[in-house]
């Protein structure tokens, strides 16, 4: 069933987009190129705390086995598997300058998680603010999960007004095998007395970085 | 989970949650909050048109179900998955143990699953000694504390954080703070060890698509991705209900559903596994994925011409959510897995008779599950069929084949009425009421002071006030309903008095009798049948322009209901169809087929008025303007009020079995009333009048209740 405010104009799209990732308390950033998005990523994890599964539970009483997980973490890291050439080397050379450590395979041997997890969707829904992010490679999944923070590069001429746009697309994926997903805000919950909590066992956070080119 | 053997049982069991503080005000808090969010989300869509677009899809594929099991698992099998069915819930668990044991399998976690709920898995592979864990932090919680989900989407909605905190300091032998924020970090923290440890990995599926053996699992917290990514088996538990022809459909139907469940425009995962893909795990290149689709009586009820709508259901939650009654005694009480009015029928089809029995009396049949099911089901008339059929399988009691008797044969019904006229004289006094309960009451049902029946009934004071033949003029006949004919014949003879004014021909054809709601609902078929048969032939559709009603229940049985419990009879269409074309409420007729203006009518004092919408006249017959425009026409000054239209407890029977939650339903809407300062409170039923009238009255309180006959003069 079509909505009135099918179908947008290009700004429209654009807009909406923005308005519904930002009300699931996305933050939405804008670059000029995948390269620029992937450093950002690296900022990202250079002005957070190191460990930050503090955030996510360290400073809270753990049971001990628990705490040992967290421990096994020394210094801060971005997660970033399969990345395209140019992006990768751009990526790493940020990470190098902030003697930040750079993980691009094995993720499932460091279940403790990550500062920053970045990838890059390939298509954005504006209907519902929701990234389409295909993740049957193992390591590029476990980054969505595993992060801390998520950061999302997506190049905004992938924008469609909803999900049967992408039907093309999603059929052809599912020809399979296949593991993809509609990721809209960071993970969350309302299971305790229905009071918002995000990061449950997913990112506590999302960054969705619109890139131009 | 509501395990009660007698009635009785079942009873003492709902005082224990009326008596619950928290729970009532979580329940509250939740049930005004669930509207807001939810109306904010569907803002900018039709919601009928996606019901009905959805219905459309669960329905074809519900035809189809052994079609598309046969495609999904021809689909998935070339995708290198394991493709099972289970004819029942032990079945579907004997499979999942055998994998985990033929797997080595030592540990496993585990994302929602109300199909796993269903099955009793957990005990199953516990036997086996699995450490199994729940991964979602609602369950995890009342897995911890062994306890079943009290909402199908907020399983853990009935605890409060305090409690939540004592749990996690014995689960983490720490001391916890009660900071909300802080518990789910502890949560996310405890189990992000297990997902590691665990060799297997159970979840749930909200699609199953048959062209590609797709499973669409959606979730917020995103431990379904987890669950079905780091350990190297999974297992999805499906039911047959679940599948869906394409992803186009699943995309249709990803609209409604996080929507209607928790007002959100999606959720923050809807992941789509296709297949087995590669794997990380040396040793495992890739994943072991085995897919369990449990039938359990699906495919019978696929069968089903009435009740395989069921399958339309896509655990949304809205059902409960909007539920007076579960609001007041939360799922444990309203289900046995499954919460809320789809929780009532699931039971009866999933899990017993015996189960179903006590659950299925407690539906005040309001209708507000209906009016926002995901699935368009129509609940209330569902459930009151399980009603039916468990009585027939177990004996209709006394009480109830008492009282259809009783009303299949109106001239013993009324002989019974006027003769109970004749002996409540010594015991009537006080303006109208009854000074005693009768005996057949308990003091559980002191809570309103009930109406003494009328000196007169209308039947017998018609004839004198029958106004004459106005030639040219609308011809209506007047279906009066026992409870205004016995005990308000005044707001009938109010309503005479403005029809005649209005230039209304008006006739009351004696044979006439009760609608019959009292006896559907207490699942008597055979007398509901009689007494619409009665009806159908008491008035001769041709000979009036409308059958007028002023009560809110007779209208909306008349119609909806004379059409399910009369269908299947040819002779009787085109009759039937006219008779309930014709049948029109007060409020609508005068309103908008007379369209009565403000100058016609006698002004009132211009004091704060609230309105109470009457369950069968807002949502079953759609009247919502008409009443509120007239209250406004009559002078008075209309106040809404908070839940407007949330049923005021009466519910003919229910209120006689479950008086306590009548009296609390009452209680919130006098109190609602009063806390927007209005003087008077109006509504459209006398089912509702006696309800709020006699509970305003046995409390005290100042607010008067009137039918909206009485608030109308014609000048
Ligand atoms: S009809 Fe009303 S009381 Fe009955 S289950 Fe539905 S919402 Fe609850
Ligand atoms: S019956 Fe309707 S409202 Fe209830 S859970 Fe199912 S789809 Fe949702």
């Amino acid at each position: 069933m079509m909505s009135p405010m099918f179908p947008m104009s290009p700004e429209e799209r654009i807009e909406t987009f923005v308005a519904k990732a930002q009300a699931v308390s996305a933050t939405v950033t804008k670059a000029s190129s995948m390269e620029e998005a992937a450093v950002y990523a690296v900022g990202l994890a250079d002005s957070m705390d190191s460990c930050l599964l503090l955030l996510g539970g360290d400073e809270a009483n753990l049971s001990e086995e628990a705490s040992l997980l967290c421990r096994s973490r020394d210094s801060k890291s971005v997660a970033a598997p399969s990345l395209p050439k140019a992006v990768r080397e751009s990526l790493a050379t940020a990470c190098t300058e902030k003697n930040i450590r750079f993980v691009q395979d094995h993720l499932r041997d460091q279940v403790a998680g990550f500062e920053v997890g970045f990838s890059i969707a390939a298509a954005g829904i504006a209907e519902t603010g929701s990234l389409f992010v295909p993740s049957t490679d193992e390591d590029i999944r476990l980054t969505t999960m595993l992060c801390e923070t998520h950061v999302v590069a997506l190049p905004i001429s992938e924008i469609v007004d909803r999900a049967e746009d992408l039907e093309a697309e999603l059929k052809a994926r599912m020809a399979g095998p296949d593991y993809s997903a509609f990721i809209t805000g960071a993970s969350r919950t309302a299971d305790i007395e229905r009071v918002l909590a995000l990061g449950v066992h997913g990112p506590l956070e999302l960054h969705i970085v619109l890139v131009e080119a | 989970m509501q395990t009660a053997d007698s009635l009785k049982q079942y009873k003492d069991e709902l005082r224990e949650s009326l008596d619950n503080e928290f729970l009532r005000a979580a329940l509250d808090a939740f049930a005004k909050a669930y509207p807001a969010g939810r109306q904010r989300a569907f803002a900018d869509y039709d919601f009928r048109a996606l019901v009905a677009e959805g219905a459309v899809i669960k329905d074809a594929a519900a035809k189809k179900m052994d079609e598309l099991y046969e495609q999904f698992k021809t689909e998935a099998e070339k995708r290198g998955v394991v493709v099972h069915m289970a004819k029942t819930a032990d079945e579907a668990n004997e499979i999942i143990a055998r994998i985990a044991k033929e797997g080595g399998v030592k540990r496993v976690i585990k994302s929602k699953s109300m199909t796993a709920e269903e099955t009793h898995l957990n005990v199953r592979l516990e036997k086996d000694n699995l450490e199994v864990v729940e991964t979602d932090l609602g369950e995890w919680i009342i897995q911890l504390r062994h306890e079943g989900p009290s909402h199908m989407v907020m399983p853990a909605i009935h605890l409060s954080r305090h409690q939540v905190k004592d749990l996690f300091s014995d689960v983490t032998k720490q001391p916890q703070e009660a900071d909300i924020g802080k518990l789910v970090k502890v949560a996310r923290s405890q189990l992000r060890r297990k997902f590691v440890e665990a060799d297997m990995g159970i979840t749930g599926a909200n699609f199953a698509v048959a062209e590609s053996g797709t499973l669409g699992i959606v979730t917020n917290e995103g431990n379904a991705r987890m669950v079905s990514t780091l350990p190297r088996i999974h297992v999805a538990l499906v039911g047959l209900d679940k599948l869906i022809s394409s992803s186009d459909d699943a995309i249709k139907l990803l609209r409604v559903l996080p929507k209607n469940a928790t007002g959100q425009a999606i959720t923050s995962y809807v992941t789509w596994i296709s297949g087995a893909t590669p794997m990380t795990i040396p040793g495992y290149p890739t994943k072991e994925i085995h897919i369990v689709f449990l039938d359990n009586g699906r495919r019978a009820l696929a069968e089903d011409p009435l009740f395989s709508t069921i399958l339309r259901c896509v655990r949304c939650g809205a059902c409960a959510n909007v539920c007076p009654v579960y609001r007041l005694v939360g799922g444990h009480k309203l289900g046995h897995v499954y919460i809320g009015a789809i929780g009532l029928l699931l039971t009866y089809f999933f899990h017993g008779k015996d189960k179903a029995k006590n659950l299925v009396q407690n539906c005040i049949a309001c209708g507000a599950c209906k009016d926002i099911c995901a699935g368009g089901i129509d609940l209330p008339r569902l459930i009151k069929d399980i009603h039916a059929r468990i009585q027939e399988e177990e004996g209709r009691p006394l009480q109830s084949r008492l009282l259809g008797q009783v009303l299949s044969n109106r001239k013993l019904f009324h002989t019974l009425l006027r003769s109970a006229k004749a002996a409540q004289k010594p015991i009537s006094a006080d303006a109208g009421y009854l000074r005693h309960l009768p005996l057949i009451f308990s003091s559980k049902h002191n809570f309103r002071a009930l109406p003494t029946i009328a000196e007169k009934p209308f039947r017998d004071r018609f004839p004198a006030i029958k106004p004459s033949t106005k030639p040219g003029g609308l011809k209506v006949a007047i279906f009066a309903g026992c409870a205004q004919d016995f005990i308000y014949p005044e707001q009938l003879e109010a309503a005479v008095a403005f029809l005649d004014k209005s230039g209304v021909n008006v006739e009351f054809p004696v044979d006439q009798s009760c609608c019959g709601l009292p006896v559907a609902m207490m699942g008597e078929k055979d007398a509901a049948k009689k007494v619409a048969l009665q009806n159908v032939k008491a008035f001769n559709p041709d000979d009036y322009d409308y059958i007028l009603t002023l009560c809110a229940s007779c209208a909306s049985h008349l119609t909806h209901g004379y059409k399910n419990i009369l269908a299947g009879d040819p002779a009787l269409i085109t009759r039937l169809d006219a008779f309930t074309r014709k049948v029109v409420d007060f409020s609508t007729f005068i309103n908008d087929v007379l369209e009565t203006r403000t100058e016609d009518v006698v002004q009132q004092a211009p004091v704060k008025a609230a309105y109470h919408a009457p369950c069968h006249l807002c949502r079953e017959l759609g009247v919502r303007q008409a009443p509120r425009d007239l209250l406004a026409k009559a002078g008075l000054d209309y106040v809404p009020t908070t839940e407007e239209e949330v049923c005021c407890g009466f519910g003919g029977s229910f209120s006689m079995k479950f008086p306590e939650l009548s009296k609390e339903l009452l209680n919130n809407k006098l109190n609602a009333a009063e806390e927007a300062g209005a003087e008077i409170l109006v509504t459209d039923c006398p089912g509702c009048v006696l309800q709020l009238r006699g509970g305003a009255h046995k409390q005290g309180r100042k607010i008067q209740v009137k039918h909206i006959s009485e608030i109308l003069g014609k000048k």
